[in-house]
């Protein structure tokens, strides 16, 4: 599949920190990607380095071949739509749309209709005046409505309930089916979207630790659980991530086990249990492990 | 072209408040000018100017202020080009300009054929602008109307850069700027003769001129302060 997105090397500090560090990876077309990590951990700063709103302090970004650096060619085939999007006061739903649509060459009007109709938007109430789950879904609106070749979420679930961001992963998936196209979601709420995206980019302190595809990454912890000695001959053959000890119990969670590690567990009575994604995500940050590639 | 045209249609989404409210405004202000003169009567207020006139200057300098401040970061932020952007502004300050100029000059004349709206006020026409050649005298009202829009984008993309600290950074700038300048007209006992350059100045080459001078290096700055602007 062609590449839509390429980073290289790309670090951005402010001032003394540094918010993304060496991160390089690239973005294939027609694929929905999951960047995932913490607070703080460079989500944000990348999505906006990516989409041409900030500059890296070093390194390269190529999206479409091009830099997104004020290129109306290549940014007209992009949205970002942020966490904190900010909308002009007497701006009213409506316009909030209007002016979306001018902006974007794929605006689908019907679809954007219907959205609003979904996410129960009041038209004619002043954007400033909605509520925070509302705010949001208006993003969302914009997002799924622009049908941007490469469509950007930044935690596109702030203030929603449970019901309206199910309606957002139903409405995305939907719509991606039928116009595929490359769309990055920055969310912690792995679980959630866990069977929504098809790549996962993890982001640690800046650091970038994992680049892989969903269902290879939620084989690839493992929680192994029986008595010590035979943990310790299993543990061998993987890297540990964590361990704990309950009487003579022991479970320990382990990244990269062969299928002659799985062999032997059976014969030893050791319990293999492989992690969601959400649990194995949880068991790398916490390590601030190396590499995935 | 097409991409700067995009912004337009964005910032002319609400097209009451970027073309109409700063109307509203003065038509407000007008009305309250004129109660008052037909209250005191046209003996005691005869030929004086109202000042209200400023009201639509102010009132532009805030919205041109407001375009940079609310709309960068919606438009660029939905990705438009930054360039895109403020050639797009430019556009509409500078129609807003013309309308607005053009709205003024058709009141003046307004003012004249009635003597004062019945009661001798002079609201539209301070210093009988109308007197100079109609393309003169529109352009006496145009110009200082780019000029306050090239300030209040100015300062809107000054604040979109900075933030606050640019405001404090900009007004130092000014006060040790134009500080100096007077501290050196002084020493070099100036004032004499900066005063006879104003008063030998003609309202049209001041207001429709010299007026163009900062008008453009506002211009000039203010695309200049909003290309590393983040939205």
């Amino acid at each position: 599949m062609s590449t839509v997105v390429e980073v290289d090397g790309v670090v951005r500090r402010f001032g003394r920190m540094t918010a993304l560090d060496e991160v390089s990876f690239s973005l294939r077309a027609n694929t929905i990607y999951g960047l995932l990590g913490r607070n703080g951990a460079g989500k944000s700063t990348l999505m906006q380095i990516m989409n041409g709103h900030l500059l890296a302090t070093s390194g390269r970004v190529a999206v479409l071949g091009e830099s997104p650096w004020e290129r109306a060619a290549v940014r007209a085939r992009m949205c970002l739509v942020r966490e904190n999007q900010l909308y002009p006061d007497q701006f009213r739903v409506h316009h909030a749309l209007r002016a979306a649509s001018f902006l974007f060459p794929g605006w689908d009007e019907a679809y954007a209709q219907s959205l609003v109709d979904d996410f129960q938007l009041p038209r004619s109430r002043q954007v400033k005046k909605l509520s925070r789950g509302m705010l949001t879904a208006v993003g969302i609106v914009i997002g799924l409505a622009s049908r941007a070749p490469l469509t950007f979420f930044d935690e596109p679930y702030v203030g929603l309930d449970a019901v309206a961001r199910q309606l957002f992963y139903d409405r995305l998936l939907a719509d991606y089916a039928e116009h595929p196209r490359t769309i990055v979601l920055s969310t912690h709420l792995i679980d959630e979207v866990a069977n929504l995206v098809e790549h996962v980019l993890l982001l640690d302190r800046g650091r970038l630790i994992v680049d892989d595809d969903a269902d290879h990454l939620r084989g690839a912890v493992t929680a192994i659980t029986g008595p010590a000695a035979a943990v310790d001959r299993i543990a061998a053959s993987g890297t540990e991530l964590h361990r704990a000890t309950v009487g003579t119990l022991t479970r320990a969670t382990l990244r990269g086990l062969d299928d002659a590690a799985r062999g032997t567990a059976a014969e030893l009575g050791v319990t293999l249990e492989p992690l969601s994604l959400q649990q194995a995500i949880v068991s790398l940050t916490a390590n601030g492990m190396e590499g995935s590639r | 072209m097409t991409s700067t045209l995009r912004t337009v249609r964005v910032l002319l989404t609400n097209w009451y408040w970027a073309l109409l409210f700063p109307v509203t405004i003065l038509l407000v202000s007008f009305v309250v000018n004129l109660v008052i003169f037909a209250a005191i009567g046209r003996a005691a207020m005869q030929n004086s100017w109202t000042g209200g006139l400023a009201s639509i200057y102010l009132v532009q300098l805030a919205v041109s202020w407001a375009g940079v401040r609310q709309h960068f970061s919606f438009t660029v932020g939905l990705n438009a080009t930054r360039r895109a952007f403020y050639s797009g502004l430019t556009l509409v300050v500078l129609a807003q300009s013309v309308l607005f100029g053009l709205f003024v000059y058709l009141g003046a004349w307004i003012e004249r054929a009635t003597d004062g709206w019945g009661v001798g006020m002079k609201f539209f026409d301070p210093a009988s602008f109308l007197d100079h050649h109609a393309l003169s005298a529109m352009l006496i009202y145009i110009v200082p109307m780019a000029l306050v829009s090239c300030f209040g984008v100015f300062v809107g993309a000054v604040g979109k850069r900075w933030g606050t600290f640019g405001f404090f950074g900009f007004s130092l700038a000014s006060i040790v700027v134009f500080g100096g300048i007077a501290v050196l007209i002084s020493l070099l006992h100036g004032w004499p003769a900066v005063g006879s350059w104003f008063v030998d100045q003609s309202a049209l080459s001041l207001l429709a001129g010299w007026a163009l001078v900062p008008t453009v290096l506002l211009g000039l700055g203010g695309s200049a302060v909003l290309r590393r602007a983040i939205p």
